[in-house]
């Protein structure tokens, strides 16, 4: 009676209830980190990249089955390029329709508009991209016996493809879970000609049955250029020769695999045995079949 | 000099199995009853898994696994006495040779179940026959086990065969069941001189067999721990030593045995005075090579304190195991040994005492081979639950453990009420003799 | 021109092909559905919808597949001590992508000190998938076993859990499922595969299996990946060359040249993890000590 009788009462109580809806929305104010990249194999089709992440205390969880509208330029119906959802690892590719001719010949760089859908957890987000169209390609010299990988990109500029220096490139072998840099440095960067040569220090290194290595150089997520690269198949490779472990036989092999010394000494010992067990049941049959006899 | 006022009549009246008596039958019923809690335990181990039990990632094997060394252990003295004295002319022994065997089948049958009880997966046991691997030592001891099982019954019932005639013969003592059973098992037998000669051929190649089979059943169990690099374990030495301990427990189980089916059966007459005497001196000479084995194993080890056995061998010393260890040295071996080099320690009742603290010692010897060592591992016990860095038994684990003991001496005890523990037959055939003498 | 950029095309939505195994698996079947796309240069292409589409999920690897492992690799794993902080970001991962029961870790990082003047360091521990493995001399019928490419794992559909396996290990590294996993519906009702450990059973072993699950579709193992410190190597012996994600090296050269060694080598086991010794660190040891407690207090609570 005395709270009623307050004349503040209908404020206090309209701000507890505000305040709540606050807070709680604050517990629920989660922050989307949404990223598109550019890539561009050479002579393949480019594409580009959507990753959705969560900072959760200081790991990036990746979000899954986020919705994304790709635009072409700004945001607009005719600039749609496609709608995704990110997958498990919190991914999506969109590529680019031929229907989008003119405005990808328009210009030598074109920027990309990513816009997520709001959801339950997350408010819209944007991310943007601008990117320079360039290419990489690489070249390999032998020289008295020194093997060396030239790369050099050019980035298309008023319709002409000129050369881009200071750009840095990963040059390396491509292996089965990742790939390793062909030298000592880890990055190379191109010089005024917009080429950069990459001593090959990996000598005897094991390819495919013809001995045939893949050499890949690329930028990682250049400001500019977005993520070009280039493949080429290259014959220094050694021919590989394998052993089947699972070929010899050993005390670690499976059952069919025992080594046959054991087999000997246990079968013969076992055989032993048993066979003068079987033959003292044998003798246990015969006293069994004197029943008969005469005591 | 009792021997000479036997008759053939009275030893057979004497030997043949006797309904129990209110002692019997209260026995019978406490082992009955710590063999159903230990059946309870068992069915919650079933239900909820071995986390019933208290052994964790670090000490992956508990008490399961020390009794089944231990039943393994005692397995070896149906080697002992029957064979190795039976080829040796040993003539005194021949009252304790049944003992022997039925405590050595029992021992192995309970030594292959607690071992089913230790696994995780019951259900598949099957796979041991159909996807084995012979390259393991858990396969060796697999199948020397069983072949011990099988030489260990055809050494009980061959021997067996001359005394179902007098238990056929004393029916109307027994339940029809009973004298139903010995008709099946041992009406065949007329005691011709052919089946006779047979037996004692047959008898004579078990007895040779059984020597080697029994070496190997407890060196290839010695080899599940051998076999693996930890401290303790790692020791060219444990062949010999699991041997040398099994025959002294075997011993000592045999002279508690002795002990009691001569006071329950009233059997002063075949288990004298001069049995317990020789057995004492058995018992000590068994009891002082154990002592070597252990000098051996310990000592050697504690000279050189190489790192990763040092903490292992000073628990074992001074540490946490230390009042087990020296416990199971003195009881199990030290004490024994002083009592028995006396004549007068090997009286029947100090050397049933004795007996007891041989077994007892035994036991506690066998926990401590499995535990201790898989408290000290190569790597620090870390990221881990506390509880795993320690190791006591649950009550399930004592009562499945308890329960396995209960059983095996269930059985000795049942087989006592069926058979004559000591061979009718033999002994009025070594009567005969001494008489003529 | 067209049917290369067909065939790459492919290849972009799919992960990296290895160079070594021939191209059986990943062949995608036309829809007959065309799409229209833009080159670089503004050409346009028409491309099979079907090749845009990601590569779906690699069928399930039979039992008999999961023993033989994949050919012509061996796999090998360097931990550099140098760079561990104790922040368990690799057990985590581990025990999350495998729904490693509670009181299990696969990966253990021990605090080390070998001797009292020695430097005390964080070490990392997962199962070494040694080349003469004692758990698998060991095992009565053949529950654990080493494959060709060298992964020593565990069929759970087989285990007896006798533990003999957990007793020869020198390194510890086996844990058992003493009681029914507490799983989620949907995975302890998933198909076994040994490659994924997926889901574990009552009553039988388990441990790190180098993942061969993620290694089959060109991705490094959960540990690899989330060690933000970059700890974890993983690669193949043959390619000579282990990557952390964004590091790659030449195997033999890292091991030659910060002095690689292995765990208890003296015992023969000849373990596939190598570690490199924890020098030049530019943190203190006892930093990591604090993970341990707010560890500890989290388990409290």
């Amino acid at each position: 009676m005395k709270l009623l009788k307050n004349k503040y009462w209908l404020p206090v109580l309209l701000l507890l209830a505000f305040t709540n809806k606050m807070i709680a929305q604050d517990s629920l104010a989660h922050e989307l980190l949404l990223n598109i990249s550019f890539y561009l194999p050479n002579d393949k089709i480019p594409y580009l990249k959507l990753s959705a992440k969560e900072k959760v205390e200081r790991r990036f969880i990746p979000q899954k089955g986020i919705s994304g509208s790709v635009y072409i330029g700004e945001e607009n119906e005719i600039n749609l390029l496609g709608q995704v959802n990110t997958n498990d690892k919190g991914e999506a590719i969109v590529y680019i329709p031929s229907s989008f001719k003119s405005i990808w010949d328009s210009s030598s760089t074109i920027s990309f508009l990513v816009i997520s859908e709001a959801n339950k957890v997350f408010q819209s987000t944007k991310s943007e991209v601008q990117v320079t169209k360039a290419r990489v390609e690489i070249d390999t010299v032998s020289t008295d016996g020194i093997k060396s990988v030239l790369a050099k990109v050019t980035s298309l500029n008023n319709g002409q493809w000129l050369p881009a220096k200071d750009v840095e490139l990963k040059i390396a072998v491509r292996r089965s879970l990742g790939d390793l840099p062909v030298g000592d440095e880890e990055t190379y960067t191109t010089d005024s000609t917009g080429t950069v040569t990459a001593e090959y220090k990996r000598d005897s290194l094991l390819g495919d049955t013809k001995g045939n290595l893949i050499l890949v150089a690329k930028t990682e997520d250049h400001e500019t250029y977005g993520n070009i690269s280039v493949e080429k198949q290259v014959n220094w490779g050694v021919a590989p020769k394998f052993e089947n472990l699972l070929d010899k036989r050993s005390l670690w092999a499976t059952s069919s695999k025992t080594p046959f010394w054991l087999l000997g000494l246990a079968y013969s010992i076992i055989g032993g045995v048993w066979g003068t067990l079987i033959y003292l049941i044998y003798l246990l049959l015969r006293i069994r079949k004197l029943r008969k006899a005469a005591a | 000099m009792e021997t000479h006022q036997l008759t053939a009549a009275k030893i057979t009246h004497d030997l043949m199995p006797q309904p129990f008596g209110m002692k019997g039958k209260i026995w019978t019923a406490a082992l009955i009853i710590i063999c159903a809690i230990g059946a309870y335990a068992y069915y919650r181990q079933l239900r909820y898994g071995l986390t019933v039990t208290n052994m964790g990632d670090y000490v992956s094997w508990g008490i399961y696994i020390s009794n089944f060394v231990f039943f393994v252990a005692i397995s070896l003295v149906g080697s002992l006495i029957t064979a190795i004295f039976r080829l040796t002319n040993v003539k005194w022994s021949t009252p304790l040779t049944r003992i022997a065997e039925i405590i050595a089948v029992s021992a192995i049958v309970f030594a292959s179940l607690i071992i089913i009880v230790d696994m995780g997966r019951p259900e598949r046991l099957v796979n041991i026959f159909s996807h084995g691997r012979l390259q393991s030592p858990i396969m060796w001891d697999v199948v020397v086990i069983s072949t011990y099982l099988v030489i260990s019954l055809l050494l009980l019932y061959i021997p067996m065969l001359p005394d179902y005639k007098f238990m056929i013969e004393s029916k109307g003592k027994g339940p029809k069941w009973m004298s139903k059973g010995y008709k099946f098992f041992g009406s065949f037998w007329k005691g011709t001189g052919e089946q006779t000669r047979i037996s004692k051929k047959a008898v004579l190649i078990l007895s040779i067999l059984i020597i080697p089979v029994a070496f190997c059943i407890h060196t290839v169990t010695s080899w599940l721990f051998a076999t693996t690099y930890r401290p303790g374990w790692d020791s060219t030495n444990f062949g010999a030593y699991f041997v040398s301990g099994a025959f002294l427990v075997g011993a000592g189980a045999v002279v508690v045995a002795m002990y009691v089916f001569r006071n329950a059966y009233k059997l002063q007459s075949y288990i004298t005075v001069k049995h317990f005497d020789r057995m004492g001196k058995v018992v000590v000479m068994l009891a002082l090579l154990y002592l070597y084995f252990n000098v051996n194993e310990y000592l050697v080890p504690a000279f050189k304190m190489k790192k990763h056995e040092e903490a292992h061998l000073s628990n074992l010393f001074a540490g946490e195991f230390a009042p087990m260890f020296w416990f199971a040295i003195l009881i199990g071996m030290i004490i024994p040994i002083l009592v028995l080099v006396f004549p007068k320690g090997r009286k029947p009742l100090p050397m049933f005492i004795a007996g007891c603290m041989v077994v007892i010692g035994a036991w506690f010897k066998r926990y401590l081979i499995v535990t201790p060592t898989l408290l000290h591992p190569f790597l620090p016990m870390h990221d881990a639950p506390e509880k795993f860095k320690h190791y006591f038994p649950s009550w399930e684990e004592w009562a499945i453990a308890m329960g396995s003991l209960a059983g095996a001496l269930l059985i000795i005890t049942l087989f006592a009420r069926i058979f004559p523990v000591i061979p009718i037959h033999e002994t009025i055939e070594e009567n005969h003799e001494t008489a003529e003498k | 021109m067209v049917t290369g950029l067909l065939a790459s095309v492919a290849a972009a939505g799919c992960s990296d092909k290895d160079p070594f195994t021939p191209d059986t698996d990943q062949q995608v079947v036309a829809s007959g559905q065309k799409v229209k796309l833009l080159s670089v240069d503004g050409e346009v292409i028409e491309v099979d919808k079907a090749f845009l589409k990601p590569v779906p999920e690699l069928p399930q690897v039979s039992n008999t597949e999961a023993r033989r492992g994949i050919p012509g690799k061996k796999f090998v794993m360097v931990i550099d001590l140098s760079r561990c902080k104790n922040l368990k970001k690799c057990q985590e991962a581990c025990n999350h992508a495998h729904f490693v029961p509670d009181a299990q870790n696969w990966i253990k990082i021990h605090p080390m000190q070998d001797a009292e003047h020695e430097a005390p360091y964080w070490q990392p521990t997962t199962c070494m998938h040694c080349d003469e493995p004692p758990c698998v001399k060991v095992c009565p019928v053949d529950a654990t076993f080493k494959r060709q490419d060298g992964i020593v794992l565990i069929d759970s559909d087989r285990c007896i859990g006798c533990r003999f396996c957990m007793a020869g290990c020198p390194y510890s590294t086996r844990v058992f499922n003493w009681e029914k996993p507490d799983l989620p519906e949907e995975i302890s009702t998933k198909h076994y595969s040994c490659e994924t450990s997926i889901p574990q059973k009552k009553g039988t072993v388990g441990k790190c299996d180098f993942c061969p699950d993620m290694v089959r579709k060109g991705e490094l193992p959960h540990c690899v990946s989330a060690c933000p410190n970059g700890v974890f190597f993983f690669g193949d012996m043959y390619e000579d060359s282990v990557s952390n994600g964004p590091e790659t090296f030449r195997f033999s050269d890292l091991i030659r040249d910060k002095a690689g060694y292995r765990l208890l080598e003296d015992l023969g086991t000849k373990p596939s993890v190598y570690y490199l010794p924890p020098v030049n660190r530019n943190f203190k040891f006892e930093d990591g000590l604090k993970i341990e407690e707010e560890r500890k207090n989290e388990k409290v609570k």
